[in-house]
Parts: C-alpha cells; structure tokens; sequence
C-alpha cells in the first residue's frame, strides 16, 4: 500500500512539475534522440522541442562536438524538418536553418568541406524559399551567406558579400531594433578587409547591437542570440585597434552580462597587462 | 527503504503544496485576421517582460503568473515579428474561458510588401537579372551594360557593336528602358571596339537590369522582340570619387551622398582617338578619328515617406570619322551628333498601393556626310506614363498604366538620284522630309503565384482609339508561367502577339509598324557551381521592308566553376532565319550556329583575366552577279543574283586582364585587352569594283589593343 501512495504521488509530482515549468524542464535530457520517430507524437511534444530551441542546438552542438559525432545534430535537424512539412511555419524552418549553420561550423571543426559546405547550402537554400522573410529570418540568412564565403569562388566573392549586406540592412529596415542584424553588418564590415572598403562601420554597428535587447519580449520559441558575439567582436576590434582601455571597459560589462561566455573570457589574456 | 520513500514523499508533498497554491494561470489563443493560429507570440505581462509566454503550434498560451498581486490593473500584451502589438486589459479577462486575440500585421509585415512591390511585376519571367556586380564581373563586357548583354546566349549580334540583337530579330525591335522610359540608340561609337563604355549606360549607377530575350512584358509597349528594363540605384551606400585614364579617354565620376535621403551621381568622359589610332595603326587605315565627350547626372531624393523623385540627364556630343564602302564608292562617312536626354520618375507608395509617374525628352541633331550623301537630321521625343500597381496579396499583383510616345523627326537631305551612284560628282537631289507621330497605349497586367512554385502571369497592351493617329490599331496579349521545382529548376513558358512602330532614321525615313507572335520555353538550372540555360523558341515578324521572316532557334549555355579561380562557359545558339515571300530565302543573320566559349580566371590578389572565342557561319548575303552600265551618270548599276550566298566564317578570340591594386583606402585598377587576338581576317561584307567585274572584302575589326587605370577613392 504504502508502495503504491508513494508511486502514485511520484507520478502525479513528476507530471505537474512537468507541466508547470514547461520552460526549461527538459534541459537536463534534451529529447531529440528519438525525436524524429516522436514526430507522429503530439502537438505538446513538438512544442516541449521548440522550447528554449536556441539552447538546444547550442547544446546538441557542444555534444556532437565532445563526441566527435554529428549524428545529434542530423536527428534535430531531421526533426525539425518533418515538423516543417507537418506544420508549415517559418519559425520551424528558421531553427532548421539556425541548426544548419552550427552543424556547418561542427563540420568546418572537424575538417570536412564539403559536409560543412553542402549544409550550410541546404540551410540557406531552405531560408530562402520560405520566402517573405521577416526580419530574424533575413538576419540568420545574411550570418549563414556571411559564413558561406569561405566556400565560395573567388568571383562570387564579392556578390555574396554585397547580399549580405543587403539582406541585413532589410533586416533593419523591417526592425531597427533587431540587434543580431546589426551584428551581422558589424561581422561583415570587421571582416572585410579595409582596401575593399571594411574596418569603417563595426564599431558603431556592434555598440549599437550591445544596447539592444537580445529580444523585446522574453519569448522561448525566438531568436536571442548576437549580444555576446557583439560584445566579444567589440573588444577584439578595440584590441585591433590598440584602444584598450575601450576594451577593457567593454570586456568588464560583457563579463557581468556573460560571466560563463568561453569566448569573452579568453579575450582576458589580451588585457592584461593594459 | 520506507524511511527514504517516507522521506521523499513528504518532501514532494511540501512541493505541492507551494506550487498549488501560488499558481495563476491565463490561458488563450492567438490567430491573424485570416483565422489562421499564430505560433510563437509573445504574450507578457505589461511592464514585465520576463513574465511571459509564447504561444504553441496551435496558437494556444497557458501563462502562469506566480503572484496574482502584479495583475492588478494590468494588461497582457501580445506581440511578434510582422503583427501590431495588443494590449488587452486583464480586468476585462473572464479567466474560467479561454482569451481569443486576433493580431493585426503592421508596418513591418507591409515594409515588406513595399519592398516587394517595388520590385518590377514580371520579374519573374526575365531570363536574366544582372546587378552592377554582375556587369563589372561579366568577362569581357569591359563593364559595359549592353556589352555584357552580348555576352548572353540569347544575343545574335552579327554587327560587333553593343546595340542588342535578341534572338535573330532586328535592334529596332528591341527596346532598352531605363527607370521605365525608353531609350533609343544606346550606343556611342560603336563601330570602334576596345573603346570605354560603348553604350550610353554608365554601370555605376545600375541598381538592376533585367533581361527578356523574347516575350517582352507588356507593362512595356513599343517592342516586337526582346527588352532590357535598366533601374537605377535607390540607395548610396557610401560617397564615391573615380578618375580614369585610357588610351582613348580620361574621366571622371563622383558619387555624393547629400543626406541620408539622397545623393547625386554626376560622371562625365572625354574621348580622344590619337592615342589609341597610333597603338593600332591597322584599325587607322579604316578608322581616322573619333571623339566623344558626355557628361550625365543622376539625383535621388526620398522626398517623403512615400515619395520619391530621381532625375537623370545625359548629354553627349560625339564624331567619327571612318572610311566606308557602298556599292562601289569608297569615302570618309563623317557623323557629328549632339544628344540630350533626361528622365523623371515620381514614384508614390503607400501601404499596397504604388503610383508612378515617368517622363522622358530626347533631343538630338545629327549630320552625316559620305560621297554625294549629306544629311542634317534633328528629333525631339517625349515619353509619359502613369502606372498603379496593387498588391492584394504576397501572390497577387495586379498592374494597370498609360503612356503616349511622341516623337518629331525632321530630315534635310541631299540624297543621290540613283542609289549606287555615290561619288560626289554623281547626281543627288534635296528630299526634306518631317515626320511626326503619336503613340498613346493603355495596358494591364497580372501576376499571381496560385502555389508556392508557379507564377502565371498575363498581360494585355492596347493603342487607345480615341486619340486620333496615323498608326493603325492593335492589340498586344501575352502569357507567362513559371515553375520552379528541385531547389535549383525552373520552367519558364511564354507566348504572345506584340506589335511596335520603327521610329525613322536616314536609312528609313518612315514609321513603320512592326508584329511579331512569339513562343519560347526556357529550362534554368541555377545552382551554387553550374549554372545551365536551355531554350527553345519560335517567332514570325511581320512588318520589315524585307518581308515576313520566320526565326526559330534553340540555345544552350553552361557555366562551371571548375576551381575557387576557374571559371568555364560555353554556350551555342542554333538559330534559322528565314524570309517568306514568293522566293523565299535565308535571312542575313541566319548563321546556324553562334558558338561563345569562355574562359576567366580570378584572383584579387593577383590577376583576373578572361578569354572568350566566338566562332559562327558567316552571314548570308545576295552578290552582284553581272552590272549594267549608265553612260548619263558614267557608273554601273548591279543586277544581284542568287540571294544564298554566304561569306566565310567569323571567328575571333578576345582576352582581358586586370589588376587591382590597394593603396589603403584608395585604389587603382589597371586593365588591358587585345580584341581579335589572332588577327583573323572576318569578312563583314563584299566590296566590288567599278564595273562589278572583281571584289574584295570589308573585314570586321581586325586585332586591337587598349589598355588604361582607374583610381577609386
């Protein structure tokens, strides 16, 4: 009897702590990998995925990078793809894309061009056929263009880059507050060289991005990224610059934000001494 | 084990009780005004933006607010990407029944239909899009526009000039637009190659060209064959300054932005002919001097939110000097041109609404001479139109307009009084003619995606009847589809009846109305490394001094970057081209087969160089077989013969190369080219003697170098 009680209770306790913190219970067990068969499962359950996705794919990313195995990342992008064409939705294929891009990067890491190419291509491909893009769309589509230039041949070069621009700047166009397109001018500018015109822009693009609220409204199913990028682009360019002590102050406020950010807090090394 | 399970219960008792008694839940749906569910709407407590929700696939919310004290006289707000935010008051809440929203696109969602409607309406049916980019890029264009058209598989140019010859009809039946006013003659000197920019296009201020091969869309009127719709930049990113030096040329561009909602584009370049004459002392023996110098303006102003002007004007006084030979006369032909143009667009947009307003004048004045023939020619045109686009849905425009195009042409001419007597001694009488017209149209146009992969457009052009006018009536109709399929696919198909009037020149003082019914499918393949175009296509023309010609053609074009630095194209278009009348025969131009094949390899670092090789049957033409002599005038008149003669065949390889150097934030691109590089011998046309008795060739250019910097800052 008692046995029972205590089964019972830990069911209905382990239900309702389920339901009442829908917003991060699954961070611990990130329930993708068997999420391409859960598909035909509930709407809840596709819901419980896009929760917090952002997370998610920073996650899968860093375990795909500690295994040395891509396959977490192909499942959610599986995922999100069968989901896509059950409920068309343009956020569902700005997550895809979004996992595309870091399943790029895992695949530049691990030295395999073509892999980390063909993705990338499928992400954006896909992005662009959403068509109408709003703004987070055209934001993610100019980052993953941005990153696509290193696969690109030479006489594209400068029209990949010319589409990245623009795609941002109508990113802004659509909304002046959305601090990852300006960030992504910011990257573009900081990493074209200064002959071709680059270097002039990404300081007064990324202080912008750093006053900006990573969302306007909490929301787990959008886009948050680009402030600690901003804030580490930031400091690399005052240290390019040789402007440390801007850098040292940007570096203070980005580690108060970002206290865990591996990349910010390797920039320490550069300042110390200034 | 009891202890530890007693222990875990009460534990997770206590939990429940802390969570049953602190939660408060709102739950509800969200959909847009079409009834469809809204995922991931923010739905928030005003003022606290952490204390939020998003909405699910379904649109549904549940929003848990763990202190009810924060919702007094509060309200919840709803909001996401493309959507006005909602405020709804919690007090009016019944919180046993779901809260029902319905959100309403805002700005941003229309900014994107203005950005969408800005877009021309039968884009999508263009064969071609080029940017500035794209035309800098093009090997062998030497940054020119119309050059870079020529360059396309589409293009059956026999003449060597810039002047768009679309798919084996005529230029004069295909039309160049630029910010949707027509531009008669485009090119400048185009008989002498390897010279700056040969069309009157500078690419600097191209924002987008767009390229119709055949099926012009019917927003245009006054063409029978292909189009070239040409828009100028919107937007300045940053002020520019440009000199350029050349074997035949120096000049200058300035790019200027005024505020952040407008700027000038001013250029202008003065074209001398010693420099380059004397590097090419072969191309001196035909060509004995030229000079060209224009200057153009462009203005853009966002005068309002919805209100835009942009002003273009461009002058340009130009002469040649070139030996030519007709029949069996042999002279300097001496042309001197003066020319103004200018354009005024107002362009009105608000929310799916877009009204624009384009004007257009072109004044010139021209006067050739060659043996006994002189000829003062002037022409004022005026171009107006009105056009209103509406957006009812991201899938379907609808476009309705009007414009009239009217034009004075006067001829004072000294003509000869027997056609192949040309020689300044021979008999010639005054023929002054002028000439007017006008060419008032009405026309519409839809575009409508029905599913995600196919457009269809179609489109209706008229001559409006009661404005009285020497042109008959006529009605032009054409169709569009698009489907695009596999990621990279598309199906194009188009077909229609279009008509125009030749506007008159010195060799065809008379309007002259020309139709053309046309049929083409297209096959894209567009992908990141392989680009593929084929087409097939039919048209017969009626209306030319030559007769009704039947064309049909087929092309093929692949381009493949085979490195990071190499890049290969090859195209080959079949074309057959014939004249139907009692005796039927090829026309001129029906080459069979026009093969381009390219070759460019590109590193900023080092080089870019590119070479191309053109190869096709020579063109047909009808020789003189015998000649009968006039004693009054002492010269022979020929009698022509079979009218299936062909000259040898055309073959020449072009190379470019240029280099960019950086000098920090300048920088200077030095350039050369080599036009025929082997120096092959291209007969262009026959040339008799006296009596007709032996001939000779005319040639097309033979090997030419050019070479100059340009330094941008």
């Amino acid at each position: 009897m008692k046995t029972t009680l205590f089964y019972l209770v830990w069911t209905i306790l382990t239900l309702n702590s389920c339901k009442g913190n829908s917003y991060y219970s699954e961070k611990q067990s990130i329930e993708i990998q068997n999420s391409h068969d859960a598909f035909l499962g509930t709407i809840s359950q596709y819901d419980t995925l896009l929760n917090n996705i952002q997370q998610k794919v920073m996650d899968v990313f860093v375990n795909c990078k500690m295994s040395k195995s891509d396959k977490e990342m192909v499942d959610l992008e599986q995922t999100l793809l069968s989901l896509s064409e059950h409920k068309s939705n343009g956020i569902i294929i700005y997550w895809y894309s979004y996992t595309c891009y870091y399943h790029s990067i895992l695949l530049m890491i691990e030295k395999d061009s073509k892999g980390s190419e063909k993705i990338l291509d499928d992400g954006i491909l896909r992005l662009n056929k959403a068509g109408n893009l709003n703004s987070e769309q055209l934001a993610l589509l100019a980052l993953m263009e941005s990153f696509s230039i290193q696969y690109a041949s030479n006489i594209e070069t400068p029209a990949i880059s010319r589409r990245v621009k623009q795609n941002a700047e109508k990113a802004l166009q659509l909304d002046s507050l959305n601090l990852r397109a300006y960030y992504v001018l910011a990257s573009n500018d900081f990493y074209t060289p200064e002959e071709y015109g680059g270097g002039k822009k990404a300081s007064a693009y990324l202080k912008k991005a750093i006053s900006l609220n990573d969302q306007s409204i909490v929301n787990p199913y959008l886009p948050s990224w680009g402030k600690s990028s901003s804030y580490e682009m930031l400091i690399r360019l005052k240290i390019k610059q040789k402007q440390f002590a801007e850098a040292k102050k940007y570096y203070h406020e980005a580690i108060d934000l970002f206290p865990d950010d591996y990349m910010i807090n390797i920039l320490s090394k550069d300042l110390i001494n200034y | 084990m009891n202890t530890i399970k007693i222990t875990i219960t009460i534990v997770f008792l206590c939990l429940v009780s802390v969570v049953y008694s602190q939660p408060f839940s709102i739950k509800g749906h969200v959909s847009d005004k079409q009834g469809n569910n809204l995922f991931a709407v923010s739905v928030c407590l005003y003022g606290h933006n952490t204390i939020g929700t998003g909405t699910d696939l379904d649109g549904n919310f549940t929003l848990k607010i763990q202190d009810p004290e924060l919702i007094k006289n509060e309200h919840l707000v709803f909001s996401f990407i493309g959507f006005e935010p909602l405020k709804v008051s919690l007090d009016s809440i019944n919180y046993s029944e779901p809260v029902n929203v319905c959100l309403d696109e805002n700005v941003q969602a229309l900014n994107a239909v203005v950005v969408q409607g800005r877009k021309s309406i039968s884009r999508e049916f263009s064969v071609k899009e080029m940017d500035k980019l794209k035309i800098y890029l093009s090997p062998l264009a030497s940054a020119d526009p119309l050059k870079a058209v020529a360059m396309l598989p589409s293009s059956t140019n026999t003449s060597e000039t810039a002047n768009p010859e679309l798919r084996g009809s005529s230029a004069n039946r295909t039309k160049i637009f630029l910010n949707g006013v027509p531009v008669s003659n485009p090119v400048r000197n185009s008989q002498i190659n390897g010279i700056g920019f040969f069309s009157l296009f500078n690419p600097e201020l191209i924002k987008t060209m767009l390229v119709y091969p055949s099926n012009p869309p019917l927003i245009y009127g006054n063409t029978s064959a292909g189009m070239i719709d040409i828009e100028t930049e919107e937007k300045l990113e940053n002020s520019s300054y440009g000199l350029s030096v050349s074997l035949a040329s120096t000049g200058i561009s300035v790019s200027q932005k005024i505020n952040e909602k407008s700027f000038i584009q001013i250029y202008g370049n003065l074209m001398f002919s010693k420099g380059f004459l004397s590097v090419n002392p072969e191309i001196n023996k035909q060509v004995k001097g030229f000079t060209s110098n224009d200057i153009g303006l462009n203005y853009h102003n966002e005068i309002t939110e919805n209100l835009t002007l942009n002003i273009y004007n461009y002058l340009v006084s130009e002469s040649s000097n070139v030996v030519i030979n007709l029949f069996t006369w042999s002279d300097n032909a001496i042309v001197k041109t003066i020319r103004d143009f200018s354009i005024m667009n107002l362009k009105y947009q608000k929310s799916k609404h877009y009204l624009t307003f384009n004007a257009g004048t072109n004044f010139s004045r021209s006067d050739f001479s060659f043996g006994n023939i002189s000829s003062e020619f002037s022409q004022q045109q005026a171009y107006l139109s009105l056009n209103y686009k509406f957006l009812f849905s991201n899938n379907l425009y609808v476009q309705a307009g009007l414009s009239n195009e009217s034009g004075n042409f006067d001829f004072n001419d000294t003509v000869p009084a027997f056609y192949y007597a040309l020689s300044p001694e021979s008999p010639s009488f005054q023929h002054d003619t002028i000439l007017k017209n006008n060419l008032p149209e009405s026309y519409g146009y839809l575009r409508w995606k029905p599913i995600r992969n196919i457009t269809w457009g179609i489109g209706v052009r008229k001559k409006i009847d009661f404005i009285q006018g020497k042109n008959p009536d006529y009605l032009s109709i054409q169709t569009n589809l698009r489907y695009n399929f596999l990621n990279y696919h598309s199906l194009l198909f188009s077909a229609g009846r279009y008509n125009n009037i030749t506007e008159p020149n010195s060799t065809q003082e008379e309007f002259r109305m020309l139709s053309a019914d046309q049929i083409a499918l297209e096959y894209l393949f567009e992908a990141k490394k392989t680009n593929i175009n084929l087409a097939v296509y039919s048209k017969s023309e009626k209306g030319d001094t030559t007769g009704k010609r039947k064309i049909n053609g087929c092309e093929i074009y692949i381009e493949h970057n085979i490195t990071r630095s190499l890049k290969a194209s090859v195209s080959n278009t079949i074309l057959n081209s014939d004249i139907w009348s009692d005796d039927g025969f090829p026309d001129e131009n029906n080459v069979g087969y026009f093969l381009v094949t390219t070759l460019s390899y590109f590193n900023p670092r080092l080089f870019n160089v590119s070479v191309a090789w053109s190869t096709r049957e020579g063109k047909f033409y009808t020789p003189v077989s015998s000649s009968i002599y006039n004693p009054s005038i002492d010269c022979y008149q020929p009698v022509y013969g079979d009218k299936n003669a062909r000259l040898s065949n055309y073959n020449t390889i072009n190379m470019s190369i240029n280099r960019s150097i950086s000098l920090g934030k300048q920088s200077i691109v030095l350039y050369a080219s080599i036009f025929n590089l082997l120096d092959a011998r291209n007969p262009k046309n026959v040339i008799y003697n006296k009596d007709y008795t032996t001939n000779t060739f005319d040639y097309y250019q033979k090997r030419s170098i050019y070479f100059g910097c340009m330094l941008t800052m």
